[in-house]
C-alpha cells in the first residue's frame, strides 16, 4: 500500500484516537468536540480538523502538561503532518514536517514567557508571514523569475 | 507562486484564533494559529520543493502536424507532458498552449489537465487563413500544490514554429491562345527561348535553324552556310517583377490572378534555387514598388523571395482610373478630336497630345517600377514580369521599356475576364473578351525578344474556348 493510500486511514484513526481521548477526559462535552471533529475530518480539508481538534482540547482539557494532554495533542499534529508527510515520501515532504514541527514546538516553548497574548499573537503571526514570503522570494530565485540581489 | 482563496481562508482562520485568544486572553487558543501557520509554511515548502525540480522532471513536448502547409489547412497540434518523475501528489495541473495571433481553434482545447505520475497527450486543430511563419512559443504549465493552497505558472517555450503558405491553384494553364505550353520547374528554355552566349562550335546551317545563327563570317570563309553552337548556359540571373495591383485579388480566394501569378513565380524560385541561379525581386503596388530584393543566389535569399512571394496580397485600389489608351490610339483620337468644332472636343484635347500621354503613363507605377529597375541593372538578367492586362497600355509600354538592352522578357498576363465568375453563364461575351486579350498577347510577342503567355485557371479557359482553341491560334 502507498503512503497516499495510507493517508486517509492513518488520519482517521489519529481522529479516532483524540476523539477517544477527549472523551474520557471531558466526558460528554468530550463527546461532541469529538463527533466535530470527525465531522471535520470528513467534509473539510487538512488543517480544519487540526483546528477543530486543537480548540476541542484547549476547551476540554486545558493546557496543563498532564498524559492525556500530551496523547490528544500527539493527535492533532498527527492530524497536521500526516497528510503532508505521507503525500511526500522523498525528503521534501520529510523536511517539510520537520519544519512544521519545529516552529510548532518552538512557539509552545515560546508561549511559556512572560510576553502578553496580544504581543504573542502579533509575533505569531509576523513570524509566520516572514516564513511564507521567505519560501516565496526563494521559490522565485530558483526558478531564475528575478536575481538573489534583485529587490 | 500565488496564494489562492483557499490559502486565504486557512490563514483567515489562523488570524481568528490569534484574535479570539487576545479577546478572551487565553494564550492556549494561540496553538490554534501556531499549527495553522506551520501548516501553511510546511505546505509551502513543499510545493517549492516540487517546482525546483520541475525542469528536470516534468518534459513538454509540442509537436505540429504538418510543419508546413497553406492558408486554411487544418494543422494538428499535440502537446505531450511527461510527468512520471514527479513523486509528490499536486492538486492541479494544467498545461495551456497560446496559438500565434491569427491562428483559428477548429477542434479541441488549448488547456489539458494533466494527469501527474503519468504521461498526457492533448490536442487540438487549428488553421491559419493568411500565409507567414508562425511561431507558438507562449505555452505554459499551471501547477497547483496538492491542498490547493498555492498555485504556480512555468513557462515552457517550445518555440515551434509553422510555415503557412498561401493557397496555390490546382489548374494552372500557362500558354498561347488557348494552347498549353508544357512547363516543367527548372525548364525555362520555353519561356524565354534564349540560350548561352558563349560560342562553342560550328555546325553547318540546316533547314530549320534561326537566321540569326547563322555565323555570317564562318559562311564568308568557309563558302557554306554555318550557325554556331553555344555551350550550355552556366549560370542565368533571372529578375522576378510582380504585378500585384488591385486588379490582382479578382475572384475567389485561392483562385485568385495573383494567387496564379505567385504559384508561377514560386517554381521559378524553386527552379533558381535548384540551379544555383542568381534571382532577384521587385514587386509593385498601387503606390509603386513595395519589395525589393536585389539578385543573390543564396538559400537564405531564394528563402527570403519565397517569403515575400507567400506574403504578398492584392494592393487597395486607388481612386484614379488609369489610361489604357497607347500612343497610336491617343494620336488617332487627337486626329479625330483636330477635325471637331466644339467645346468638348476643344476641352479632351489635351489629354491626347503626346506629351500628355508620356507624363499620364509616367505616373503608372508599374511602367515607373519597371523603367526605374532596368535604369539601374547590372548585367543582362532574364525578366518575368507577372502582371493582369487591366491596364494593357501601360504594360505594353512597361514591356518595351524593359526588354532595352536586348534583354530577354516574359510576360505572364492573367486574362482578366477568366477570373470574372460572376455569370458564368455569358459564355459568348467572355469569349469575345478573350479574342480581344489574345490580341493584346499577340501584340506584346511581336516586340522583339519578348514572349507573352496566358496564366489562367486550365478548367476556366478550357470551357470559354470549348473546341475553338486551334482555330483562334491559327486565325491569328
Amino acid at each position: 500500500m502507498t503512503g497516499e493510500q495510507l493517508r486517509p486511514w492513518v488520519r482517521g484513526a489519529v481522529a479516532f484516537l483524540v476523539t477517544v481521548t477527549l472523551m474520557l477526559v471531558a466526558g460528554w462535552q468530550g463527546a461532541l468536540a469529538g463527533g466535530l471533529l470527525f465531522a471535520a475530518w470528513w467534509l473539510t480539508p487538512p488543517p480544519f480538523p487540526f483546528v477543530v481538534a486543537q480548540s476541542g482540547i484547549v476547551a476540554t482539557i486545558g493546557i496543563n502538561i498532564t498524559p492525556p494532554l500530551l496523547v490528544a495533542e500527539a493527535g492533532a499534529l498527527g492530524l497536521l503532518g500526516v497528510p503532508i508527510v505521507l503525500g511526500h515520501p522523498s525528503r521534501a515532504g520529510i523536511q517539510a514536517g520537520f519544519l512544521s514541527g519545529v516552529l510548532f514546538l518552538g512557539t509552545l516553548l515560546w508561549l511559556q514567557s512572560s510576553l502578553t497574548v496580544m504581543a504573542t499573537g502579533i509575533a505569531l503571526a509576523g513570524g509566520a508571514g516572514l516564513g511564507l514570503y521567505g519560501l516565496h522570494r526563494y521559490e522565485r530565485v530558483k526558478l531564475g523569475h528575478v536575481s538573489a540581489t534583485e529587490p | 507562486m500565488r496564494p489562492t482563496r483557499r490559502f486565504w481562508a486557512t490563514a483567515g482562520v489562523g488570524a481568528f484564533s490569534i484574535a479570539f485568544a487576545t479577546l478572551t486572553a487565553q494564550p492556549a487558543y494561540l496553538l490554534v494559529s501556531v499549527g495553522v501557520a506551520a501548516w501553511l509554511i510546511a505546505a509551502q515548502w513543499a510545493f517549492v520543493s516540487v517546482l525546483t525540480t520541475a525542469d528536470t522532471a516534468i518534459t513538454v513536448d509540442h509537436n505540429i502536424t504538418p510543419t508546413r502547409t497553406v492558408a486554411k489547412a487544418p494543422v494538428q497540434v499535440a502537446l505531450t507532458v511527461d510527468t512520471e518523475q514527479v513523486s509528490a501528489d499536486l492538486a492541479d495541473a494544467r498545461i495551456i498552449d497560446s496559438p500565434p495571433v491569427g491562428a483559428h481553434i477548429t477542434a479541441g482545447e488549448t488547456t489539458h489537465t494533466v494527469a501527474i505520475g503519468e504521461t498526457t497527450t492533448g490536442r487540438y486543430t487549428a488553421t491559419f487563413p493568411l500565409a507567414g511563419d508562425y511561431a507558438f512559443s507562449g505555452q505554459v504549465l499551471d501547477l497547483t500544490d496538492q491542498f490547493g493552497l498555492f498555485s504556480e505558472t512555468l513557462s515552457i517555450n517550445c518555440d515551434t514554429t509553422i510555415t503557412i503558405e498561401p493557397r496555390r491553384p490546382q489548374d494552372i494553364h500557362i500558354g498561347e491562345g488557348g494552347d498549353r505550353i508544357a512547363f516543367a520547374a527548372g525548364e525555362h528554355s520555353a519561356l524565354h527561348g534564349r540560350q548561352s552566349t558563349r560560342p562553342a562550335e560550328l555546325r553547318e546551317y540546316q533547314p530549320g535553324d534561326p537566321a540569326d545563327r547563322i555565323d555570317w563570317k564562318a559562311t564568308a570563309r568557309l563558302n557554306d552556310a554555318f550557325v554556331r553552337e553555344f555551350e550550355p548556359r552556366g549560370e542565368r540571373s533571372t529578375a522576378l517583377l510582380i504585378d500585384h495591383r488591385h486588379s490582382s485579388g479578382a475572384g475567389p480566394d485561392g483562385e485568385t490572378p495573383l494567387d496564379y501569378m505567385r504559384a508561377v513565380a514560386l517554381a521559378l524560385t524553386d527552379a533558381a534555387r535548384d540551379n544555383d541561379d542568381p534571382l532577384g525581386l521587385q514587386t509593385i503596388g498601387a503606390e509603386g514598388v513595395t519589395n525589393r530584393l536585389p539578385m543573390a543566389s543564396t538559400r537564405d535569399h531564394s528563402d527570403r523571395i519565397r517569403r515575400k512571394l507567400s506574403d504578398l496580397s492584392p494592393a487597395a485600389p486607388i481612386t484614379s482610373q488609369a489610361s489604357r489608351t497607347g500612343p497610336a490610339a491617343a494620336t488617332r483620337r487627337a486626329h479625330i478630336l483636330d477635325d471637331t468644332e466644339s467645346a468638348f472636343a476643344a476641352t479632351l484635347r489635351p489629354y491626347f497630345q503626346a506629351d500628355g500621354y508620356v507624363i499620364r503613363l509616367q505616373t503608372k507605377p508599374l511602367f515607373n517600377a519597371v523603367r526605374r529597375f532596368v535604369t539601374g541593372l547590372q548585367g543582362q538578367p532574364w525578366i518575368v514580369l507577372f502582371t493582369t492586362d487591366d491596364n494593357r497600355a501601360e504594360v505594353y509600354e512597361t514591356v518595351k521599356v524593359a526588354r532595352r538592352g536586348n534583354r530577354h522578357v516574359t510576360v505572364f498576363l492573367t486574362p482578366t475576364m477568366l477570373y470574372d465568375y460572376s455569370d458564368p453563364d455569358q459564355l459568348e461575351e467572355t469569349y469575345e473578351a478573350y479574342r480581344d486579350f489574345e490580341a493584346f498577347r499577340q501584340r506584346l510577342t511581336r516586340i522583339e525578344d519578348v514572349k507573352a503567355f496566358e496564366l489562367a485557371p486550365e478548367g476556366r479557359i478550357s470551357r470559354i474556348l470549348g473546341g475553338t482553341r486551334s482555330s483562334l491560334t491559327s486565325s491569328s
